[in-house]
């Protein structure tokens, strides 16, 4: 009978330091890679609340007007390319546009000014409580008569190179009854972060 | 279960490499992990500049890039086992991809994807299938991790399972691909030492095997290749009988050391069967089929090798050496216990014929065995009439070894060895033992007829002169030619049988005559040779008497005869007649005079001048009947032959008669 070799300290330790690296490389990996493939949350355009609030967000100015609600994380990094989108792009004529930031940003502020948007400073806990939205970048259309006819995403997969934006807006205001978009992006709210990112690696 | 083993089995001789690791393998490991940790390490810039043009955060991609890099660098530097570093990299590699995903994030994040893929196939380098196997286990712990996390996130898109599992089958199928890739790169390159060394481990196993075989049999077997040398392989019997073998021996040298008459044999003929001179079978059956190595005598027995063509080219033989000395020994004693009851018999038949050929014998066996330096052609002519009569007195080992010197002093001129005359000398020696125990003392008996004995009682009462009673008792001592010629009549019927000439007709007219057998003991024993030729070479076969239209039996008539101041003594048969012509061509081969009939008749009793057409056991050296002749001479005797194609022959032996008759003073002092 022969009997293997026992393996040193050295390499016993080696070996129980490689094992908790590949477990930990494990879940660091799973996790950063849950928040990109979860579909997020959207929030129940039937609830009169929802509703309430965002027409809250209308001025006089928007009256018997189609407005479109750009919900956008100043620290996500989707948020970014929307912000970029919005800011470099030629916007349709004729729209109504707001952008409802979670987290003050001078310098997208500064943009948004200067492209003429009309922006809103919210926090994290308000968007969830007031608005009831948890994760963004996420667009939202509402009608003249106040009602929310889109609440999703911009593109038609994750990060995708076609924003639908301008496409969604104009098939509203044509009668037409576009499917709403999955919403990919950030979670906002403690809890959306909390569950999307236990150990705290993309939102820490 | 007794179809899944096999399939079992092969998965796993697919999956699982051999424990060892070679020196080569090693040595190939070590570069590739030091090529893979480099590798690894480059990601860290690559992965932070990718993170900051994309704004993903390129000190968080710093971190977590220099985070993976920390498990095979550590594996490089601690594990002594470098296919288990290469699996930590297996797993590495995969973790890589997935920072790639994380940083790389954007509207090509689905690209990204391909990095796996591309990672994946890149690890059949290390031609490990373990190797893909840890990343494909790496890539499945992590979708389990991310349900754990949160199912949802495995479905991303909101796909539904059938999305999942071919999102799954296509890491299932590359890692399937790539573990066969692998698995042949290490069985074809890698682990090539490997398997040739497995593989000549079963050689090995299998020789071994073999090994046993050869040594416990008994026969010495072995190959020999068509230069006639002898392969590796060989019984154990082999170097035991012969001696060690080394690299290039031929057979023929191991031959040399024991026998070097037969390593000449044995070389010849395998040239000649090799060169396709002669067919295979012809060449084989000129090898020699026996030697002796020391004391044992071996058997030699050939199993040509040759290829399947139409012409057979010998490429080899099989050889099979058998250790015959015990069973030799045997039928050495058997024949000799044979000989004993044959001389017993012969003596129960004829006792004085056989005391007489006896102490002939005996002469020529001294002649034979002590004078090493005599003239050759008294040898030969001793050694032919030894031969001739210890036939005819079934003496079969003295026979066969007058045969064998025979052929080697007509052959190759030699003369027997001092061994071989030792051999003889021991052979006569228990011969004259076992006949001195059957004979005892009395060698010298002397028979009376009863009608000598009447005719002396009556001269003794009438009463005779003396010196006429002394002259009769004397004259008991003479022996009549009748006796003689019934003996050789017996021995002429004998040779017939013996060269399948059947039953033939011997008849004896003695002419009541009496001869002092010591003085014609030298011719009776040379006799026995035309007795030889004339029933050999004389007289035809049953078919041929036939087609000569002759009817019944050959017949050989032998005599002896006053006429007038001739005895003569006559063999006479109706065979075929002497072939002068044969006879003259021969002569004249040996340069011989011919120019006269008289010159060819006397060219028949020179040395190699036979009217044989081939050699037989009996006769065709043309020696015998100078042997003859000589005892004729020492007679002053002539020799008379009178031959007519296809009648017959006659050869008269012609003395003057006063060497017939034996005075009365002379058997006196004898007596």
């Amino acid at each position: 009978m022969s009997r293997r070799a026992r393996p040193s300290f050295t390499g016993r330790f080696a070996g129980v330091a490689v094992g908790a690296w590949a477990a930990i490389s494990l879940l660091a990996g799973a996790s950063l890679m849950v928040s990109h493939w979860t579909v997020l949350p959207k929030p129940d355009v039937d609830d009169p609340a929802f509703t309430e609030q965002l027409n809250g967000l209308r001025t006089a100015q928007d009256d018997q007007q189609w407005v479109v609600v750009h919900v956008l994380y100043s620290r996500c990094s989707c948020s970014q390319r929307v912000f970029d989108h919005l800011f470099d792009e030629q916007r349709p004529a004729g729209a109504h546009e707001r952008i409802l930031l979670v987290e003050a940003d001078p310098a997208i502020e500064r943009r948004a000014a200067a492209r003429g948007f009309s922006v809103k400073i919210v926090t994290r806990a308000e968007l969830k409580n007031e608005f009831h939205i948890e994760a963004a970048p996420m667009l939202i259309v509402i009608d003249p008569q106040g009602s929310v006819r889109y609440a999703g995403g911009y593109t038609d997969r994750k990060q995708g190179f076609e924003f639908r934006d301008t496409a969604i807006v104009k098939a509203l205001a044509d009668g037409g009854d576009p499917a709403e978009l999955p919403l990919f992006g950030c979670g906002v709210s403690e809890e959306l972060q909390q569950a999307l990112d236990p150990f705290r690696l993309k939102y820490g | 279960m007794g179809d899944t083993m096999p399939v079992r089995d092969t998965i796993k001789r697919w999956l699982v490499l051999p424990s060892h690791i070679s020196e080569r393998e090693r040595e190939y490991l070590n570069r590739l992990n030091r090529v893979g940790l480099a590798f690894f390490a480059l990601h860290v810039p690559v992965f932070v500049c990718i993170a900051w043009l994309n704004g993903t955060g390129p000190l968080s991609a710093f971190f977590l890039t220099v985070g993976v890099l920390l498990g095979p660098a550590m594996a490089y530097a601690r594990f002594e086992n470098p296919r288990a570093v290469a699996r930590i990299y297996g797993m590495a590699a995969m973790l890589m991809g997935g920072l790639l995903v994380h940083v790389g994030q954007g509207p090509v994040q689905i690209e990204m994807h391909f990095y796996f893929f591309a990672l994946l196939a890149m690890l059949a380098v290390y031609g490990n299938p373990s190797v893909i196997l840890t990343a494909a286990a790496t890539v499945t712990a992590h979708h389990l991790v991310l349900w754990w996390l949160l199912p949802s996130s495995v479905f991303n898109y909101d796909a539904p399972l059938w999305v999942v599992l071919v999102h799954a089958a296509f890491v299932v199928l590359e890692s399937i691909a790539t573990v066969y890739v692998a698995r042949s790169f290490f069985d074809n390159v890698i682990g090539l030492e490997i398997i040739v060394r497995e593989r000549t481990a079963q050689l090995d196993q299998r020789n071994g095997q073999m090994r046993r075989v050869l040594d416990h049999v008994q026969e010495g077997l072995l190959t020999i290749d068509a230069d006639g040398v002898v392969s590796p392989e060989v019984s154990r019997s082999v170097a035991r009988l012969f001696g060690p073998l080394t690299s290039g021996t031929s057979f023929a040298d191991l031959l040399e050391r024991a026998d070097p008459r037969a390593a000449f044999a044995f070389s010849n003929g395998y040239e000649q069967a090799v060169s396709g001179v002669l067919p295979i079978d012809v060449a084989i059956d000129q090898l020699p089929t026996e030697v002796k190595v020391d004391d044992r005598v071996l058997s030699l027995d050939y199993v040509p090798l040759a290829s399947s063509d139409q012409e057979p080219v010998l490429e080899g033989m099989l050889i099979v050496t058998t250790d015959v000395t015990d069973e030799r020994e045997r039928m050495r004693l058997e024949r000799e216990q044979t000989e004993v009851v044959r001389v017993f018999d012969h003596i129960a038949q004829d006792r004085a014929g056989f005391v007489e050929f006896f102490r002939e014998a005996s002469q020529l066996v001294k002649g034979i065995t002590s004078d090493a330096t005599g003239c050759v052609g008294t040898l030969k002519r001793d050694l032919h009439t030894l031969k001739g009569n210890a036939m005819l007195f079934d003496l079969a080992s003295v026979f066969e070894w007058c045969h064998a010197m025979e052929d080697r002093l007509a052959n190759e001129g030699v003369r027997p060895t001092a061994d071989e005359r030792n051999e003889l000398a021991a052979v006569w020696t228990r011969l004259s033992d076992e006949v001195t125990v059957i004979l005892g003392d009395r060698t010298d008996n002397l028979e009376v007829e009863p009608s000598a004995f009447e005719a002396l009682l009556s001269a003794a009462l009438r009463p005779a002169p003396s010196h006429v009673v002394a002259g009769m008792i004397a004259d008991l001592k003479l022996e009549p030619t009748r006796v003689r010629l019934q003996r050789i009549a017996e021995q002429a019927r004998g040779i017939a049988r013996r060269l399948g000439k059947g039953e033939i007709e011997v008849r004896i007219n003695d002419g009541d005559v009496r001869l002092d057998p010591r003085r014609w003991r030298a011719f009776w024993s040379s006799f026995v040779h035309v007795i030889r030729n004339s029933v050999d070479h004389g007289l035809e076969s049953s078919e041929e008497r036939v087609e000569a239209g002759k009817d019944g039996p050959g017949c050989v008539t032998i005599g002896t005869h006053l006429d007038g101041d001739r005895f003569i003594v006559r063999v006479e048969d109706d065979g075929r007649g002497v072939n002068w012509q044969r006879v003259r061509e021969r002569a004249q081969t040996l340069g011989l005079d011919v120019s006269t009939q008289a010159l060819v008749q006397e060219a028949l009793f020179s040395d190699g001048v036979s009217t044989a057409g081939m050699l037989s056991e009996f006769s065709g050296r043309g020696i015998g009947m100078g042997a003859l002749r000589d005892a004729c001479q020492r007679l002053d005797g002539t020799i008379e032959i009178r031959s007519r194609v296809p009648h017959g022959t006659t050869v008269d032996f012609i003395f003057p008669s006063q060497i017939a008759t034996v005075q009365p003073h002379e058997l006196l002092e004898a007596a």
